[in-house]
């Protein structure tokens, strides 16, 4: 408000009519613009220290970074950050959060935020946010997988779970297969991993054709059987006419993504569980093939920087898709520093700290409105997580509570499924496995009230 | 001299004091003794209370709730959650697998612990040193220790396939087939506790008076039946002892289990599944504190009963 007017005081000798009307009218459009600018004033204003929990520890350099690029724009900004490992994080929030005694932002899974958010511990996005969400910056699958009953959650920021093919690319000439035509269907890439596949004198595999997920506890398991599931036609759960839930793998695609895996244990022994498996197997040339994620990428610079290689998409059968799992920025319900919060969540996910967030960890974003050219031309192998082939769709975990719980005993029995050797060649051998499995699933739904039919 | 004049609470106070020393026929000399020594349990019956006592008695409330640690709403599901104990794949396979553990690391453990303890209680050259090799394990923190064992028993890598291959065994994954993987984890768990076990036995066995044995031999007496008439029957307590904590131990497996088979290159999930390792995954994992609850209350009467049952065992074998 202008000074004379506050005073009400005459204007000073000298100024001229159109002069004084002219500071009135910037005077009122300032007074206007005010509550729209004042959000913004606030958090560039006061000196505001915000505290960031998260659960890979791989992370905290790049917040750091980036509170420090926050911190030329908003003087006075500082970052706490705190990381442990993500089991260990999500006791941490668990703990923390309904007791009012959490961070003021933090990254998770959606198996812990959707738990907090169907309590009423976890505050919706605020319009600003919601937009930024809504808006083509994210996929729409990736906005209703931030979504539970009609409120959206956090905002989307990097990818936990988009796979991509990795192959060795010199292990492919030599084996007489073209580097540049790698598989594109399961078919072809079974027919690849036997020709990778390398034994011993003895008969021992030495070199897995293709590497897969097949021991370890937890739900990875049946996270990468459900590539292959997918492919073939299924899901592992599917929301029905009701409302409700049931397995989407008794069926012809479960038995076939089991089959894959069995007859690539031990009908055509492209896999071997006592082998080296995972990232490092890849990185010390033992495997030729791997299903995973962006972070290979790193992993492979890191421990086997000679390795020569290239990535495409997860080939395709009945359907093409690639899994996504979003990993979110959250606020919570107590921070003194909404605004603030908000706003540098915000600024996290922006499209130069996108950039900086893939340069520093190797985690990948999950925006689409991000030039990618300069990663791509320096590290080509990011191509099939960053940009997305027309005719490839993305498929997500259901808002289902339980998932984490159904995921983590499938792949229980999964990985007991591929070590017996029984199941070659035998479909009902496979076929009575998959409805053991199904009816775990479903049974878990029935108990959480989640099941429901047709 | 007009008398010091007394305040009424003083009186009621050594009133008190008169009325609980006649009631329980002590002096009063005694009962402030008494008083002092309760005064300064206190504090540590407090420990006790607050990081023992009231969570086994929270843990056997929960049991009885859907407690969800973050949903708000905890209903009280009254046995529902032991009925479904009962129907629970996972949890009976996680029993089955644990007792199958505990058998045979309680059994091999502490007979191979006696047999090492009888040699060397005997007239050995190095016994200190041999002790000292056998009790190195127990000393070492098991995490470091799993994640060792986990190399050494690795496929590919490990030192064990490789000694085997000079003897023209094929690789083994023994961790990774879900046949193999409970013994690699039994015999690593063995190797662990045999220190401890030896130990405690020597003691046992080193305590014995050896007029006992003399006599026995001025009767004839050698070798095996001197073994079975004097030793074992001396050692009970001690043995008594060592299989009821071996036991108590072996049932609550995990670290190693969790550290061997944790990540992409593991153990066969389902077959190495047990008890604590379960409880953490329901009640850590998936939240489900009541449900877990459940779990050790189950896992706290089956160790209180073995217990029982070997107390009475020895015992009744004793008389």
């Amino acid at each position: 408000m202008s000074k004379w007017l506050r005073s009400g005081k005459t204007p000073a000798p000298g100024t001229t009519r159109r002069t004084f009307l002219k500071q009135v009218g910037v005077a009122g459009l300032a007074a206007a613009a005010a509550p729209v600018l004042r959000p913004r004033a606030s958090v560039a204003a006061a000196p505001v220290t915000l505290s960031l929990w998260t659960g890979y520890p791989e992370l905290e350099p790049f917040y750091k970074k980036a509170a420090e690029e926050y911190a030329k724009t908003h003087p006075g900004f500082k970052l706490e950050t705190l990381s442990s490992q993500l089991r260990e994080m999500e006791q941490k929030l668990t703990a923390a959060v309904p007791t009012d005694t959490g961070p003021d932002v933090f990254d998770i899974g959606r198996n812990i935020s959707l738990v907090f958010a169907d309590a009423g511990l976890l505050p919706p996005n605020p319009p600003k946010v919601m937009s930024l969400v809504k808006s083509k910056a994210y996929h729409p699958v990736v906005v209703e997988y931030n979504t539970w009953k009609g409120q959206v959650y956090g905002i989307p920021f990097q990818e936990g779970s988009k796979p991509a093919l990795f192959y060795n690319t010199k292990m492919f000439t030599e084996a007489g297969l073209d580097p540049n035509k790698p598989p594109t269907n399961f078919d072809e890439l079974m027919a690849a991993a036997r020709k990778l596949a390398k034994k011993d004198a003895s008969g021992n595999l030495v070199r897995a054709g293709l590497s897969l997920r097949l021991s370890g506890q937890g739900s990875g398991v049946a996270e990468k059987w459900w590539y292959v599931l997918h492919a073939m036609g299924g899901d592992l759960v599917v929301k029905t006419k009701s409302g409700k839930w049931r397995n989407d793998y008794d069926n012809e695609a479960g038995r076939a993504a089991l089959k894959f895996y069995v007859d690539a244990v031990h009908k055509y022994q492209v896999d071997d569980p006592k082998l080296q498996h995972d990232a490092a197997a890849f990185a010390s040339e033992q495997a030729a093939m791997l299903m995973r994620e962006a972070w290979v990428i790193g992993e492979v610079k890191a421990k086997g920087p000679k390795v020569q290689y290239a990535t495409v998409a997860v080939p395709r059968a009945k359907r093409w898709g690639g899994m996504t799992q979003p990993w979110s920025l959250y606020v919570t319900r107590s921070t003194k520093n909404p605004d603030a919060a908000w706003d540098f969540a915000q600024f996290l996910v922006s499209p130069p700290m996108a950039i900086l967030h893939l340069q520093m960890t190797g985690w990948t974003s999950m925006r689409q409105d991000v030039d990618w050219t300069p990663i791509l031309k320096e590290t080509p192998q990011f191509k099939p997580f960053l940009v997305w082939d027309k005719g490839r769709g993305q498929y997500t975990e259901p808002a289902v509570p339980v998932f984490d719980e159904l995921e983590t005993k499938l792949a229980d029995r999964l990985v007991a499924a591929y070590a017996d050797k029984s199941l070659m060649d035998n479909p009902n051998g496979i076929a009575k496995r998959i409805k053991e499995m199904a009816a775990q699933s479903d049974d878990l739904l029935k108990k959480a009230g989640l099941y429901g039919t047709d | 001299m007009a008398e010091p004049s007394v305040a009424p609470w003083a009186l009621n106070g050594r009133n008190l004091a008169d009325r609980i020393c006649g009631l329980i026929r002590i002096n009063r000399q005694t009962l402030a003794r008494y008083c002092f020594c309760y005064l300064g349990l206190i504090p540590v019956l407090l420990i006790y209370w607050v990081f023992r006592l009231e969570p086994i008695g929270r843990t056997f409330v929960l049991s009885f709730y859907d407690w969800h640690l973050i949903r708000p709403l905890k209903p009280f599901v009254g046995l529902a959650n032991y009925r479904d104990l009962l129907q629970d794949d996972n949890f009976l396979l996680a029993l089955k697998n644990t007792t199958l553990f505990a058998v045979f690391v309680v059994g091999v453990s502490v007979a191979l612990g006696l047999a090492l303890a009888v040699l060397l209680a005997g007239r050995l050259r190095f016994t200190a040193a041999y002790q000292a090799i056998y009790f190195l394990p127990v000393i070492i923190p098991m995490v470091p220790m799993a994640i060792a064992w986990k190399w050494i028993f690795d496929a590919r890598y490990g030192i064990l396939n490789y000694v085997l291959s000079w003897f023209g065994v094929k690789p083994i994954g023994w961790l990774t087939a879900p046949d193999v993987a409970m013994w690699a984890i039994i015999i690593m768990s063995v190797w662990k506790v045999l220190g401890y076990n030896m130990v405690l036995l020597l003691v046992g066995l080193k305590n014995i008076p050896a007029v006992y044995y003399e006599a026995a031999s001025i009767d004839g007496a050698a070798g095996w039946a001197m073994f079975r008439r004097i030793t074992l029957p001396l050692l009970k307590p001690i043995l008594l002892f060592v299989i009821v904590i071996s036991t108590i131990n072996a049932y609550n497996v995990f670290t190693q289990v969790y550290v061997m088979t944790t990540g992409s290159q593991a153990a066969p999930g389902a077959p190495l599944r047990v008890l604590v390792f379960d409880i953490y995954q329901n009640g850590f994992q998936f939240f489900k504190m009541g449900y877990a609850s459940a779990e050790a209350v189950v896992l706290t009467l089956i160790v209180l009963a073995l217990t029982l049952i070997q107390f009475r065992v020895i015992r009744m074998d004793g008389e």
